[in-house]
């Protein structure tokens, strides 16, 4: 019983290891697309510059 | 040895008292016991013939023991103590002095003098108890009887009238020491004798083989005087009773099988056979006798079955089996038994379960005078996988006399057994916990928890470790809200960046604003500015404090932490817009970006998961344990909470 559980604490620590330095999370992303056109009309997204340089 | 002859003042034979000290003598001519007072000798009546027994030893064996002076028998005792005949051996000795060899059921113990201590009268000895014997160290009181002098050979070192009754205790002592106290025919202790078990070859005796042992031992050819069946006798210099495998009569083996008492056939089959034959630690031992026994608790009653095992050498050990649970059993010396608490070899017992058993069904032989209907007391304790267990018989009427008998029980698995013994298939599956039975988990469960405390304790310091050196800053801004707009307006808006992620992985978005009793909330977007890719998260910071009849309070926090989960390398843009309680002054805020950041809720889950595992195997040892102790004197749980 000991030398299963060794290997699984193991495991657990190697997983959270890798986990924690490569950031990775538990849950996904709320991601979307936006289209270039969409971007680079006015009042879309800019690029920082571009919006701060505009004002 | 220092010798004195006189004449038989019944026949006139010439008798000679070997040694000095010898107080009564059995004439070889005509079978009356002289006794000598002083100068003078009396005539005690005629002894009764010598019970036929199967000792190995005869009147006028020479031998020696532990460097003493060289011996002879010189005198043999018999005594009956109501349900059997046991003998005494004299040993004279080359310079006078003499002991005692006890010989019953093939074992011997060699005693000598002691001085006599302060110990309770006879009327006061309760059997169990223990006594401080002084030098000779604490005994417990193993036996405490009345014997009848039956008959005698030779010589005595006491001058007491065949058939009278003489009083005596057996005791036990540490180290395989015996004692036995002699209070004759009184209430007071007379003599204190002390040794231990030894084999004749310890005393240089070479055991006799002749015709008149063989006839007293027998066991070949028998049949039951009952039923006529054949009895195949295994262990005849030993057995006591036999219990017709065929008509389950009750028979005294040492009284050409007079029939006891007419049973019927038992109603159980044991699962082993009488007969049968296996090996166990290195002895081939064989079957000889099978008695069925329990106790009844609460109107319940609680069989098991008991095999009586034989082998020359070794003598007898038991097997036991309850709900298809299988134990060897062997004797024990009393005196090595501390019995309160119950210490055996060092380790301590625990108690299980006291009861009365009761002899239910005999087959077959023992060495003791079983009889159906017997009962004794038991005290069991548990030390998985062994079981200490102390049989206690009382004499009716005299509640502190009997004796007291301690034996271990090793736990043996059952397809061990089954196959030491030869049997075919697979044995009849257990049926729950066994008292002694070794549970599955008890060895691991403390390894298991040291090794989840190491891994816990690795996590931690992991965390800790990554706390210190991972995580990488992408993006640090104090941002100031313009207090001319409206709180959610396209103007209020903050863009940062551009902010480099270089390796993918989670993007901590931490936002710590002077709030009180107010709030700011940021709806957030992470912009890729490469492949257009958006993710969109929300921050909340809000903080209230003030005072009521309780004292004074706080709830929420000036910051606030957002995790983007595996946002891929790449240049970025951070659009925040704001919202805040309407009619405040705008609160600026400070912004931090990092990636790849450990999070400490992550390294509880991981300990979590570590913990599992020895939470589990506990629950598992725990609930094994409430079923051993379910039909103990101490359950873990009542019934009525299961």
């Amino acid at each position: 019983m000991k030398r299963p559980f060794t290997v699984y604490a193991l495991l657990v620590l190697a997983f959270y290891a890798v986990a924690s330095s490569k950031g990775w999370e538990m849950r996904s992303s709320r991601r979307g697309f936006i289209p270039q056109s969409v971007r680079q009309s006015p009042g879309g997204y800019r690029s920082f510059n571009f919006w701060r340089g505009g004002k | 040895m220092s010798g004195y002859q006189a004449s038989c003042p019944a026949c006139g034979a010439t008798i000679v008292f070997a040694l000095g000290s010898s107080l009564l003598r059995v004439c070889e001519h005509c079978g009356v016991a002289v006794a000598r007072k002083g100068a003078n000798l009396a005539n005690y009546g005629k002894v009764a013939d010598l019970i036929p027994t199967p000792s190995v030893l005869a009147l006028g064996m020479d031998g020696d023991y532990e460097g003493a002076p060289p011996f002879r028998l010189v005198g043999r005792l018999q005594l009956d103590w109501g349900q059997g005949t046991w003998d005494e051996w004299m040993l004279g000795f080359a310079d006078g002095s003499w002991a005692w060899l006890s010989e019953a059921q093939g074992r011997f113990h060699y005693m000598g003098h002691a001085p006599v201590p302060p110990v309770p009268a006879f009327d006061d000895l309760e059997v169990g108890h223990t006594l401080d014997l002084g030098k000779a160290g604490t005994f417990v009181v193993a036996e405490v009887r009345s014997a009848r002098f039956a008959t005698a050979q030779g010589e005595l070192p006491f001058a007491v009238k065949p058939g009278s009754e003489l009083h005596y205790a057996d005791l036990s002592g540490p180290g395989g020491q015996f004692a036995t106290l002699d209070y004759g025919t009184g209430n007071a202790a007379e003599s204190l004798y002390v040794g231990r078990e030894v084999t004749p070859a310890d005393l240089g005796l070479r055991p006799r083989e002749d015709e008149e042992r063989r006839k007293a031992v027998g066991g070949e050819g028998l049949k039951c005087p009952q039923c006529a069946g054949p009895l195949e006798v295994r262990a005849p210099d030993q057995t006591q009773r036999i219990a017709c495998p065929w008509c389950g009569s009750l028979l005294d083996a040492t009284r050409d099988l007079a029939v006891l008492e007419a049973l019927s056939k038992p109603p159980f089959r044991p699962l082993l056979p009488l007969g049968a034959q296996g090996r166990l630690r290195g002895v081939p031992w064989t079957v000889i006798g099978v008695m069925e026994r329990s106790v009844t608790v609460e109107g319940v009653r609680y069989p098991w079955t008991e095999y009586l095992l034989y082998e020359a050498r070794h003598g007898f050990r038991w097997l036991v089996e309850a709900k298809r649970h299988w134990s060897f059993v062997e004797p024990l010396n009393p005196g090595d038994v501390d019995p309160n608490p119950a210490i055996y070899g060092g380790e301590r017992f625990s108690h299980f379960q006291s009861g009365e058993a009761r002899v239910d069904h005999v087959l077959g032989e023992f060495y003791w005078t079983v009889a159906r209907g017997e009962t004794t007391e038991t005290d069991d304790y548990v030390k998985p996988p062994r079981m200490l267990s102390k049989e206690t018989t009382r004499e009716k009427g005299k509640s502190k006399r009997g004796e007291v008998n301690w034996s271990l029980g090793t736990y043996l698995p059952a397809d061990e057994l089954w196959k030491a013994f030869g049997q075919k298939g697979d044995p009849p599956e257990a049926e729950g916990v066994a008292p002694h039975q070794p549970s599955p988990f008890a060895e691991s469960i403390g390894p298991v928890w040291k090794s989840a405390a190491l891994a816990v304790a690795a996590i931690f310091l992991v965390f800790v470790f990554l706390s210190i050196t991972g995580g990488k800053t992408l993006h640090r801004e104090s941002v100031s809200i313009p207090p001319v707009v409206a709180p959610g307006s396209p103007e209020a808006a903050t863009f940062a960046g551009p902010i480099f992620v270089t390796s993918e992985g989670n993007v901590q978005v931490k936002v710590v604003a002077p709030v009180s009793n107010s709030w700011l909330y940021l709806d957030g977007a992470l912009i890729n500015e490469e492949t257009g890719a958006v993710d969109e998260f929300d921050v909340e910071v809000s903080y209230y404090s003030g005072s009521d009849s309780d004292g004074s309070w706080s709830e929420g926090s000036t910051s606030a932490t957002e995790y983007i989960p595996g946002v891929p390398p790449g240049r970025y843009l951070l659009r925040l817009e704001p919202q805040w309680e309407a009619g405040r002054t705008p609160p600026g805020y400070q912004l931090t970006v990092r990636s790849r950041v450990p999070r400490f809720s992550y390294a509880v889950l991981a300990m979590l998961a570590v913990l599992v595992w020895p939470v589990l195997l506990s629950w598992r040892w725990f609930r094994f344990e409430v079923s051993r102790w379910s039909e103990s004197d101490h359950p873990w749980i009542s019934s009525s909470e299961e």
